[in-house]
């Protein structure tokens, strides 16, 4: 499944067509195209129930939410298209919110082509991307934050990424937000009638209170924060990149990590001359294993084009794997002061190793023998285990949420601050209410229709 | 009373019903305005009257006279001439709801407004009725007087107040009234309900008066106003030096609150005799004894009516309670024990109508040239109508002479906030005025009122050239002090705390600029003045000096408030069609369709705030609208 990514003019303004609402039925296939056992076709709109039942025998208006097996034929030629199970939801208890039909056929690509074209000859149109999914927003179906985690369920690369996604659908991460939003909002209240009420009328809250109750804000708001990076490579997946000298067998352990024989492997030094990717799940993460050219002085233009290369994958990796099969232990320190990837030192061709065994920190493998990989993986897993946040009920997972989240504890600390030097509580209130609209923002209550826009045009059609 | 046949037959400009806080505004802005104007009041003698505390202003009341004097009104003057006590309020909680407050001579400021009503050229002032309106094709051709006579007009203010239907409650007593001791107007709710007006009912209270010497003074503690008053006015003279009379501070006790409870079932309002929902914000005793009920005490201030007054407003005591029970409860407070009453506090119903069917000029949305002002619309309080009235009397005469409407946005004056809210809200209770209404109220200073707003009181004539040649010193004043304080160095003030141990530990400075020192909440330009130098504040009037000051504490806050005003701005300026379908836009959900189709908002932004109408609401109204735009544009 593509995202698409939204074209912006220069005045920041989405150009793509984002699905405009219309009040009209729609239709899209919402199973992804090609080979399967079983496609569905969705129908979503005010016609969708008449323009069904003109296609199949199936009493559907009598029971909504049953499956009805029905034959369905084309009303313009008459000819069966296919046996397949239809079920009608009737508004407003379906996806959309809106009346919906939903036709299991049998898979290909020629069943339901058949029958998207037949409903759009009686009055349907073809869903843009993520049409679905925004009327099931308009309608209040999902808000935004539920919205974005249904994307990336449908796109989601691992089981962890599914897991979080299916968590943030459910709600994990619109209630964590809410419930921290309305915490500022009663703040607010209290200190807001304290600013209606003369000194003489009512008791003011302590600053100590006020301070104690932002402190409980922005580590709430921080514990979700450290979530980012979790979300981060849950959705982008974990980048872990092969390192060291030419011929220290990158290539040979990359080949043995992903199963099978990808990476042309030979003992010629400098054979791998540009960066091999590939994807597996480790511990439930999806997994971008890099493999990368040896990293040495080299006079062949192509090759140090390769090595260039591999400094840039280095750069951007989550992991290193770095192979040395005499001295891993001693290379790494050139990459420590980088700071953000991790290094794992790893003794390669373990088999041929003179010295005395084992080196203390790095874990001795042979390719050849088919030894030690089983505690890389560990070593793997291990690490990756610690980008596991302690609580797993909200995980933030698009940079749109980060982004309003930093605003909200940027915020937070400023009126911290401010409390502390004794500023004006009319003036700690308004950043408290600038916190409390980003935290809005986040799960969607905005009326920013480009934000609204711009979400729903990341989505897929058929969503 | 007039009879109908000397009633004069040319018509008139602008028709003002009401002789309250709003009508006084609404008549003196439109006859200022060059109108010909008609103020028809049930009582010529009557105008001006605080039918409930001695006092004008208090937590964003006093925000608001502030910007009904910069925009040309009369309340704060005559306040300013009238007060017996002033207090500047919440100074504990910054400058922005900082609010100024003042105990006033009930009598004399309603002489006063007389006098200023019966002197203003272009006004007439007409002792009778309105009882009903004449419109055709859906614009107002004339008030009518009477149930009978018609005046021709080419606007009308209706400011009818507590007048309207009122029902007065005492306990199980109950009878028709406007005011205690005055009659009620009838024929406008029928008048308007039969041109297809909604109309509601809500009720407000007030306290008992008690006579002066049956008071043991001695068992309460007199409270005088500031030492320094400020006065409401940018146009009273700085040789300013009001009275300073002390009101009289005393506390309800346990005992008061039991005679209370044991009387509630005779409050027609815990009796289930008045249904009109009352204001929260300014309960009756009998409200704070039940839902504070485990206070022990309620502080209730004895306040003057007017200068020797031997009659006293018991400020906090506002009952419906049966007189005897009233007199039962306020005999256990001390210094009241030998109290005697000249009227008892009572409760009063009357109609209004839900604000929601005007535009944001208060014109009516039906029914053109018909503009409401002040309690009519639910609100409560002088401060809240005078301001309506002004703006209502403003807009009818621009209306008739074919000149702009004055619309005053959320970020520009609590005016705007409170026109807003009234259109766009429910009002299930009274509207009072608060800060907390005020989203941008960092923008909404009372002491910059008139930097915000006085130039629509001059373009509209409400103002004096005069106040202009004024507000442009105060204007270069400001500036010229800002100017100077960027660029002047001051040493650090002995026993403030040393900036080198605070944040700046990595560059402490010999010194700052001033205008760096003030951004500090705990730095004020009054410890700073004796390390400046000699002639720095030369020639700059104190209240300059004040709002030079907190701009520039506030600039970075205020720039913030700012930019989101501009954000929301494209909401404000996107407008609707009165016309627009939403009962088609079925994506909408139910309620917010139903809410829309019966506000009709005029502008996106109005649509926001409508209760019931939810952000995706909006989303979806700006992606239809937009949707309709491009394919206008697209299309051949």
């Amino acid at each position: 499944m593509s995202l698409q990514q939204p074209r912006t003019d220069p005045s920041g303004h989405a150009a793509t067509p984002a699905p405009a609402y219309r009040n009209d039925t729609i239709v899209a296939l919402a199973t992804p195209p090609g080979r399967g056992g079983v496609a569905v076709v969705r129908l979503s709109g005010p016609l969708a129930l008449q323009l069904a039942i003109r296609l199949c025998d199936a009493p559907l208006a009598a029971k909504p939410r049953h499956a009805f097996l029905a034959r369905i034929t084309a009303p313009s030629d008459d000819r069966t298209l296919d046996q397949a199970l239809v079920t009608y939801f009737q508004a407003p208890a379906s996806f959309t919110g809106e009346d919906v039909v939903e036709f299991s056929t049998h898979g290909g690509h020629i069943t339901p082509a058949a029958l998207i074209r037949e409903l759009i000859r009686l009055d349907a149109r073809q869903a843009e991307p993520g049409e679905f999914s925004l009327r099931a927003f308009l309608n209040g179906k999902l808000d935004l934050a539920e919205a974005e985690a249904l994307n990336q369920l449908v796109s989601s690369l691992s089981t962890r990424g599914q897991a979080a996604a299916t968590q943030n659908l459910s709600g994990g991460l619109s209630r964590q937000i809410a419930t921290a939003r309305e915490d500022l909002l009663h703040l607010l209240t209290v200190l807001e009638h304290e600013m209606d009420f003369s000194e003489a009328e009512i008791d003011a809250t302590s600053l100590d209170e006020v301070q104690a109750r932002i402190t409980t804000s922005l580590d709430g708001l921080q514990r979700l924060r450290d979530t980012a990076p979790y979300g981060r490579v849950i959705r982008d997946g974990v980048r872990v990149v092969l390192a060291g000298p030419p011929n220290a067998g990158k290539s040979s352990l990359f080949n043995a990590l992903i199963g099978h024989e990808r990476a042309i492997v030979t003992a010629v030094p400098g054979t791998t001359r540009d960066s091999l990717e590939a994807w597996l799940e480790i511990a439930g993460f999806p997994v971008c294993l890099v493999d990368t050219a040896g990293l040495q002085e080299s006079s062949d233009a192509v090759e140090r084009l390769g090595i260039q290369r591999s400094h840039q994958e280095l750069a951007e990796a989550d992991i290193v794997l770095f192979l040395d099969p005499e001295d891993p232990l001693a290379v790494t320190t050139d990459f420590e002061s980088n700071g953000r990837p991790q290094i794992v030192p790893v003794l390669s061709k373990a088999d041929e190793f003179n010295g005395d065994p084992p080196i203390n920190g790095a874990i001795p493998t042979s390719v050849r023998r088919e030894d030690g990989l089983d505690l890389l993986l560990e070593q793997l897993h291990r690490t990756l285990d610690q980008w596991v946040p302690r609580n797993e009920s909200a995980i933030l997972t698009s940079d749109r949420q980060l982004a309003a989240l930093n605003v909200a504890l940027a915020c937070l600390e400023e009126a911290a601050t401010q409390v502390a030097a004794g500023q004006s509580i009319d003036i700690i209130s308004a950043q408290l209410h600038l916190a409390a609209h980003s935290l809005a923002e986040i799960i969607g209550e905005t009326t920013s229709e480009e934000l609204i826009q711009r979400i729903f045009s990341e989505f897929c059609v058929g969503k | 009373m007039s009879s109908p046949r000397h009633v004069p037959e040319r018509p008139w400009d602008v028709v003002v019903a009401g002789g309250g806080h709003a009508g006084i505004e609404a008549a003196l802005a439109a006859a200022r305005m060059g109108c010909r104007t008609l103020m028809v009041t049930l009582d010529p003698a009557a105008i001006g009257r605080m039918s409930c505390n001695p006092a004008i202003g208090g937590l964003a009341k006093g925000h608001l006279v502030r910007e009904i004097d910069a925009l040309g009104g009369e309340m704060g003057r005559v306040a300013d001439n009238t007060g017996l006590q002033f207090k500047m309020l919440n100074t504990s909680k910054g400058r922005a709801v900082w609010s100024p407050r003042a105990q006033i001579d009930k009598r004399a400021y309603a002489r006063r407004m007389v006098a200023i009503v019966a002197n203003q050229p272009n006004l007439m002032v007409l002792k009778g009725e309105v009882t009903g309106i004449q419109v055709q094709g859906g614009r107002l051709t004339g008030v009518i007087l009477h149930h009978e006579a018609v005046l021709a007009t080419g606007a009308a203010v209706l400011t009818c107040g507590t007048f309207l239907n009122g029902l007065i409650h005492i306990g199980d007593r109950k009878f028709p009234a406007g005011r205690m001791g005055e009659r009620r107007s009838e024929g406008i709710t029928e008048s308007l309900t039969a041109l297809g007006f909604r109309a509601g009912r809500l009720k407000t209270g007030t306290c008992p008066r008690l006579e002066r010497d049956s008071i043991q003074w001695d068992r309460t503690a007199p409270v005088l106003g500031d030492a320094r008053p400020t006065p409401f006015s940018y146009r009273t003279p700085a040789t300013f030096d009001p009275p300073n009379e002390p009101s009289f501070l005393t506390h309800t006790r346990p005992e008061v609150h039991e005679v209370i409870r044991a009387h509630l079932d005779r409050s027609p309002i815990y009796g289930g005799e008045i249904t009109a929902v009352g204001p929260r914000y300014c309960p009756s005793i009998e409200d704070k004894v039940v839902r504070f009920a485990q206070r022990d005490q309620h502080a209730i201030y004895l306040e003057p009516e007017w200068r020797d007054a031997n009659q006293i407003y018991v400020n906090g005591f506002s009952t419906s309670l049966p007189e005897d029970a009233q007199q039962d409860a306020l005999r256990k407070i001390p210094g009241l024990e030998q109290a005697r009453f000249i009227r008892p506090g009572y409760a009063i119903e009357y109609d209004f109508i839900p604000p929601r069917q005007l535009q944001a000029t208060l014109e009516c949305k039906d029914v053109a040239g018909l503009f409401l002002a002040g309690q009519l619309n639910g609100t409560s309080g002088y401060e809240e109508a005078a301001g309506q009235g002004l703006l209502a009397g403003v807009n009818a005469a621009a209306a008739v002479k074919g000149r702009p409407p004055l619309v005053l946005g959320r970020d520009q004056a609590y005016l705007g906030v409170m026109v807003d809210d009234l259109i766009t809200k429910d009002v299930d209770e009274p509207y009072r005025m608060f800060t907390s209404r005020a989203e941008y109220r960092l923008l909404l200073r009372p002491d910059n009122a008139d930097l915000r707003l006085s130039r629509h009181g001059l373009a509209y004539g409400l103002l004096d050239p005069a106040d202009g040649k004024r507000l442009a010193a105060r204007r270069r004043n400001i500036a010229r002090f800002q100017q100077a304080s960027k660029t002047l160095h001051v040493p650090w003030p002995p026993g403030a705390p040393d900036e080198s141990t605070a944040e700046n530990r990595s560059a402490p400075a010999p010194g700052a600029t001033l205008a760096r020192l003030l951004t500090r909440p705990e730095l004020r330009l009054e410890q700073l003045a004796p390390l400046l130098p000699a002639d720095f504040l030369e020639g700059l009037p104190p209240g300059d000096l004040f709002t030079a000051e907190t701009d520039i504490k506030y600039a970075g806050y205020a720039a913030r408030q700012r930019r989101e005003a501009r954000l929301q701005a494209r909401l404000e300026h996107t407008p609707l069609s009165p016309h627009f379908d939403y009962a088609g836009l079925t994506a909408l959900r139910r309620e917010a369709r139903e809410k829309l189709s019966l506000v009709r908002p005029q502008t996106l932004g109005q649509a926001a705030r409508i209760s019931g109408v939810n952000p995706p609401d909006v989303a979806l109204l700006t992606i239809h609208l937009r949707r309709g735009n491009v394919s206008r544009e697209t299309l051949p």
